[in-house]
């Protein structure tokens, strides 16, 4: 007896059979000691499952159901960020938090003067050393934009084009590189009667001057530039190109270290068309925390922007990866989410909540091809770190926390070094497999 | 149809194809209510094109689809109960565990007696198949209105129902030995 014919006996059995292929069964019935067997045996199965019992609905079912619906009909509208989106909404609100709260607590030495210590250049108030333009002036010790007045334009030679390109965009951030702008042409010797500036710190942003008539300065026939630029924390002025150079010299200095401190790598201008800048989001550069320790693998959990990029220097070209290789697994790794049973040296686990992230960690392990495909909509991936041969043997999701199982050699293929969990804000754990 | 005549003819017939979908009182009753609530916000739209019953039985197989899919992503990735592996048992438990009230349906397994046995039997068909067999056997429905409810070709609704009758078939003379 073949399929087909036990298959149509099925059918037969619930009359759904045309009339020609109806009669035909039952001409096979008729012949078929077997097949009669076989159609006893369907109806068997038909009995039982005929035979359960109707369920009634439960007490109270027509109640409770009436509340659900009221219930879901007068909920309160909440505007309701799908899933996919809550990880950005979280990472944004606590960057403006920590924003916030760094702005306010930030010590002394990372006010924009870091590194300014007067000696290379004379800090000059401009109610010491009248300007021409009266009004050229007010602006300045306004800290307002450079940009000069009309009549000022036209009367004094503003900005030499090839100095101008030197210097790059102008930013109102402390610590950033100062536009300088030629504002006059003055003796040199009468800067010396100016007040030279002590300290570290540029003046405060100087009393608003009255207009007044500016007595014109003396020109004699040795002239030279006198720079000045303003920022949001006062003026400078520098006598000199070389003045100008010291001067943003130690201010950039003092813009490195601030970032050293606040932990950012790299600011990706708007016109940044690198595919980093372009493709990373928000969510992933905030996530990535570096740690208060020189650059190791570190924590357990997620990798650090400046990991991840020291890394991926590393293995530029793909040469490399013995290189990479050590600067993932040889940072000396303790586990310290579980002392008891930590995890050797050598193994760590990544947490990557974007295909950039993962993408970023396998090749910083020098892995070869593309790493499995992840559906971070809902999932994020777990990536071990380790010596070649590990992978992971099994995830569990607890309440509270996520935990890897791994060994560390016996795998081949490189994908078993990831593995995917619904995503969540778990602490993840890592284990070695019983 | 009012709202209160389609609950009075339909909530019975939903509520007993989810209890012979999810196998117990309380996932029934939920995955019933959520059925019924869809049907109603649904019901002025209902364009007649089947009856209302085969109606009421897509929106409620595609709702148990719905969830049984989404327990099959949660458990996607192979776990391990944790006191399995004999070493310290944390506070956590696996998120995935039925929420009914009611005792699993294997502790009842004596008293229901055959009914029982069957109900399990049919627990063990995937989801398409065990909604054919319900709608087939408890619900008599038609192959054409089984393929209805359930979107699926009619040839598709005949192959099936007869290999999960040859299924349960070997299920339960397994049982019976």
């Amino acid at each position: 007896m073949n399929e087909e014919m036990r298959e149509r006996l099925s059918a037969y059995l619930d009359g759904a059979l045309g009339e020609s292929e109806r009669l035909a069964v039952e001409a096979q019935l008729a012949r078929s000691e077997d097949l009669r067997l076989e159609l006893e045996a369907l109806k068997a199965v038909s009995r039982s499952v005929k035979g359960l019992p109707r369920q009634k609905l439960p007490d109270g079912f027509m109640a409770r159901l009436e509340s659900r619906r009221y219930r879901e009909a007068n909920k309160k509208e909440y505007w309701i960020l799908p899933p996919a989106m809550r990880p950005l909404a979280f990472a944004l609100s606590t960057a403006v938090v920590a924003l916030v709260v760094w702005d306010h607590t930030r010590p002394p030495e990372l006010a924009p003067t870091a590194g300014w210590d007067g000696q290379s250049a004379k800090v000059v108030s401009t109610a010491d050393r009248p300007v021409a333009d009266a009004d050229f002036a007010a602006r300045i010790t306004q800290g307002a934009s450079l940009e000069a007045s009309p009549a000022a334009k036209a009367e004094k030679p503003v900005l030499d084009a090839k100095f101008a390109k030197t210097l790059g965009r102008r930013v109102d951030a402390p610590g950033k590189p100062l536009e300088f702008v030629e504002t006059d042409r003055v003796a040199a010797n009468s800067l010396d009667g100016a007040v030279a500036g002590g300290g570290a710190a540029a003046p405060a942003a100087p009393k608003p001057e009255p207009a007044r008539e500016a007595a014109p300065l003396k020109k004699q026939a040795t002239e030279e530039p006198v720079f000045t630029a303003a920022s949001d924390k006062g003026s400078y002025h520098a006598s000199s190109e070389e003045e100008r150079s010291a001067i943003n010299e130690k201010l950039y200095e003092g813009f490195e270290a601030e970032k050293k401190k606040m932990g950012i790598a790299r600011i990706i201008e708007k016109s940044d068309e690198s595919k980093d800048a372009r493709d990373r989001s928000l969510a992933d550069m905030m996530e990535l925390r570096v740690p208060a320790a020189a650059p190791a693998v570190g924590d357990t959990g997620t990798a650090s922007l400046a990991q991840v990029s020291a890394v991926r220097g590393a293995v530029q070209p793909r040469q490399k990866a013995s290189r990479a290789m050590g600067a993932l697994s040889g940072a000396g790794a303790k586990n310290a989410d579980s002392p008891a049973s930590a995890a050797p040296a050598a193994v760590r686990v990544v947490t990557a909540r974007s295909a950039d992230a993962l993408s970023a960690a396998w090749i910083g392990a020098g892995l070869a091809g593309d790493p499995p495909k992840v559906d971070f909509s809902t999932q994020m991936a777990v990536f071990l770190a380790g010596p070649a041969g590990c992978g992971v043997t099994e995830t569990y999701v607890g309440k509270k926390t996520v935990t890897v199982f791994y060994r560390l050699e016996g795998f081949t293929a490189p994908s078993a070094r990831v593995a995917a969990v619904p995503a969540s804000d778990k602490r993840v754990l890592l284990k070695p497999a019983p | 149809m009012s709202e209160q005549e389609f609950l009075e003819k339909h909530s019975e017939l939903v509520y007993n194809l989810a209890y012979r979908l999810t196998g117990n009182q309380s996932d029934a009753e939920d995955l019933a209510q959520d059925a019924l609530i869809r049907c109603l916000k649904a019901l002025k739209n209902f364009r007649g094109d089947s009856a209302l019953s085969t109606w009421a039985y897509r929106i409620t197989v595609n709702a148990w689809k719905n969830r049984v899919r989404a327990e099959k992503s949660r458990g996607f990735w192979k776990t391990v109960s944790f006191g399995m592996l004999g070493g310290e048992r944390e506070d956590d438990e696996p998120e995935w565990e039925p929420k009914g009230n009611d005792k699993p349906l294997d502790e009842d397994l004596e008293k229901q007696g055959e009914a029982g046995v069957v109900q399990k039997a049919l627990l063990q068909l995937d989801a398409d198949d065990r909604a054919i067999v319900v709608l087939r056997e408890i619900e008599e429905k038609s192959y054409g209105e089984i393929a209805q409810a359930l979107e699926l070709p009619e040839g598709t609704v005949k192959s099936r129902l007869f290999r999960a009758r040859a299924k349960l078939k070997t299920i339960l003379e397994k049982a019976k030995k």
